[in-house]
């Protein structure tokens, strides 16, 4: 293309442009034959989506880039690749399956409303087309675990889920971290709160923990009976702990020690990966004192591997007892 | 100028760009180099796979015993030295060496990594770099830096100068700290710790200043550039690990292999093109000569703001029109990487378009804060800085983002 040519062409787009900012400076329902609105934050879906937003605001997927343990363990994310996932693009832009690239804008947005909901062609992405408001286009792929994927597999979810029975039996992510709701207006939606690993009823709808006696030994048994992916999920930060003490009969309790950790090493760390597969269970067989009238045994959940129990990084899942006498 | 009131050839630009393949040219003013990608990865693959590979079980089943024998503490002297023997004379003594970096025993690590430097085996610096990362243990960290010091990496020598400031564990690194100092002839006249991590503080400043890229391999190091060809090659793939490792390992070269990255930055394959420009952009200057590839990938919608951050970083003058273009252009995400690039860009003329943005309170917040960064970064006048402050006073930005700002234009705050 010449000169000339780029420079009317130039025009004809500027043009093209100055239109579709008037179409924004007037908030509104669009006809079916304008220019689709254009969205540059989360913050503008907020005016019709507030309770939706609200969810959202207060979800991990918007903390993604504030949080300051990932802050911590990102080292300030001056590990730059973690961006990727922690502040993304949309994810339309490199495709379902593909690795999202990092934004520079909107460090509070985390992983965003444009994040999943822009799609390809720069519309936004909805469950069901409609000509009001932001004027979404159906895509059936934002409720698939390949929209998922594009993140969570970064530490091999999706490929745990995808080996699991719920993959066989078609319970998706959204079963339990987008359930369905029903909005204040009537219609029928999807939790935006991403409930995961920091709510404390979802973590304990992931895993049952029973301890009995046996043959002189303490039994404990942990059951993945809730989770259609490891537990714990994730690898460097997420760890699952069986504690025990022995309590004698004059009330005298020893430590607390660690039975057993479920936890993926962490790249290169040493180690093998412990996690628990969905409907998998783990066993511990522990020898009490012979002086222990009682056994308590714990699990704990921690955000990361080096958690105490005093830490706010540590969640008690569980706690039961075994009488010995 | 009103930053979004751009001119009509630079709005026509603007837009052209925006279209995938034809590389756009302005109605006046610069035309973009070619836009010139090609796939690489196989030949990424072809260089790398002469790199050192990972033995079979067996072998290294063989190795990690000799390793441990060698080199535990538990071992006897006499079985320390036999074993020691029969793993040096070992064909690849080089993976059991690298292996038992990852031993649980300090020592181990330690020795292991001693031999590694003795032994001059360069190939290995990309695994000693990540083990700096990682050690713990202040003795064998002391020793993985000695043995990059050995092969002529001075780049984690600040890491020893926190340990010899730190009293618990200052005592574990001195055996180190002297081999390092009386290789140098640099041991300082004052006997005290400070002076120990000053004078190793000064052997990096002064290896950072004759750090160099290269578009020659040199002698001898063609298993190291095959490593590095590997690590390229891995870019490509889904999972982030490669990505850190390659920048790791990229970013702290004595000597950068400049044919390599410019494979990786032409490279038609999308995820080892993207990571390529962002170890371009970590290097800085030292990656100047890669400025004409990287002005290409102006004209590559999936690059463009990637490779606009490293234009500003490397300092390629001949980004600064485009980079006007974009600053005062529609997309968002192109206007911030752009503010962010024009201050390290160095260029004078930025200085007011800047100053534009940071005057007017009703721009975009993200593109506000890096022109405040560039402006400082130009100017030095306490206007852009000052800005900073206030956002982080009153709470009206993201703070991490400020701060990482600040402490960018100003080094140790």
């Amino acid at each position: 293309m010449n000169a000339p040519a780029r420079s009317a062409l130039g025009l004809l787009l500027l043009s093209a442009v100055g239109g579709l900012f008037l179409t924004l400076s007037r908030p509104g329902p669009s006809s079916a034959d304008a220019a689709p609105p254009r969205f540059t934050s989360s913050t503008e879906c907020r005016a019709c989506h507030e309770e939706l937003f609200d969810e959202w605001d207060a979800s991990h997927h918007r903390l993604a880039y504030e949080n300051p343990e990932v802050r911590r363990l990102s080292d300030d994310f001056r590990n730059k690749e973690c961006q990727a996932c922690h502040l993304p693009r949309p994810i339309a832009e490199t495709g379902l399956l593909n690795r999202t690239l990092p934004r520079f804008t909107r460090p509070s947005e985390g992983v965003d409303c444009l994040t999943c909901h822009l799609d390809g062609s720069g519309r936004i992405a909805g469950l069901r087309a409609s000509d009001q408001g932001c004027a979404p286009v159906a895509n059936a792929d934002l409720l698939s675990v390949r929209g998922c994927e594009t993140c969570h597999n970064q530490h091999k979810t999706t490929d745990q889920w995808r080996a699991s029975s719920y993959a066989r039996d078609g319970i998706t992510c959204n079963a339990c971290h987008m359930p369905q709701v029903t909005r204040a207006d009537g219609s029928l939606g999807r939790k935006h709160v991403f409930e995961g690993c920091h709510e404390l009823d979802m973590l304990r709808s992931a895993a049952t923990f029973r301890a009995r006696r046996e043959a002189g030994e303490v039994v404990v048994e942990t059951t993945n009976s809730g989770a259609g992916h490891n537990f714990p999920t994730e690898e460097r930060h997420r760890a699952v702990d069986v504690l025990v003490r022995f309590v004698d009969a004059a009330g005298q309790a020893s430590a607390w020690e660690r039975v057993w950790r479920f936890r993926q090493p962490y790249r290169d760390e040493p180690g093998e990966n412990t996690q628990l597969p969905a409907g998998e269970t783990h066993v511990d067989r522990l020898t009490p004192p012979p002086d222990a009238v009682r056994a308590e045994l714990r699990l704990w959940y921690r955000l990361n591997p080096y958690a105490t129990d005093e830490d706010e990084a540590s969640t008690l899942l569980f706690e039961t007892e075994v009488a010995l006498e | 100028m009103k930053p979004r009131c751009a001119s009509w050839a630079a709005v026509a630009l603007v837009l052209a760009s925006c279209g995938a393949g034809e590389a756009p040219t302005a109605a006046a003013g610069p035309s973009l180099p070619p836009l010139m990608l090609s796939s690489r990865l196989a030949a990424l693959e072809e260089l790398g796979s002469t790199a050192p590979g990972v033995p079979d079980e067996r072998t290294r089943s063989e190795l990690s015993e000799l390793v441990a024998a060698a080199y535990s503490s538990i071992a006897s002297p006499d079985m320390q030295a036999e074993a020691g023997r029969w793993l040096l004379a070992h064909d690849e003594v080089f993976a059991g060496l690298e292996e038992g970096l990852r031993h649980p025993e300090a020592a181990v690590r330690a020795s292991c990594a001693f031999q590694l430097g003795e032994r001059g085996e360069r190939a290995a610096v990309p695994t000693l770099l990540w083990r700096v990362r990682q050690e713990f243990d202040p003795a064998a960290l002391a020793w993985i830096v000695a043995a990059l010091d050995r092969l002529g990496n001075r780049a984690s020598l600040p890491r020893l100068a926190e340990l010899l400031r730190d009293e618990a564990r200052c005592e574990s690194a001195l055996p180190a700290t002297d081999a390092i100092l009386l290789r140098a002839d640099a041991w300082p006249e004052e006997r005290s710790w400070e002076a120990l991590a000053t004078a190793v503080e000064a052997l990096h400043v002064s290896w950072r200043s004759a750090r160099r890229g290269t578009f020659e391999r040199e002698a001898g190091d063609e298993r190291l550039h095959a490593r590095l060809a590997a690590l390229l090659a891995g870019l490509d793939g889904f999972q982030l690990k490669p990505v850190d490792e390659a920048r790791t390992a990229f970013t702290q070269l004595t000597t950068l292999p400049l044919d390599l990255l410019s494979l990786g930055v032409t490279a038609q394959e999308r995820y080892l093109r993207v990571h390529t420009v962002e170890i371009a952009r970590d290097l800085g200057s030292l990656a100047a000569p890669l400025g004409p590839e990287l002005l290409a990938l102006l004209g590559d919608p999936v690059t463009r703001l990637y490779a606009v951050e490293a234009l500003g970083e490397v300092g390629h003058a001949e980004a600064l029109p485009f980079l006007l273009v974009f600053l005062s252009g529609d997309d968002l995400e192109l206007r911030v990487a752009a503010a962010m690039a024009l201050g390290p860009l160095g260029q004078e003329s930025a200085v007011e378009p800047l100053r534009a943005i940071v005057q007017a309170a009703t721009e975009n917040p993200d593109v506000r804060v890096r022109a405040a960064f560039s402006l400082e970064h130009l100017t030095r006048d306490g206007t852009g800085a000052d800005l900073l402050r206030d956002l982080i006073a009153r709470e009206a930005y993201h703070a991490p983002t400020l701060r990482e700002l600040l402490a960018r234009l100003e080094p140790g705050t």
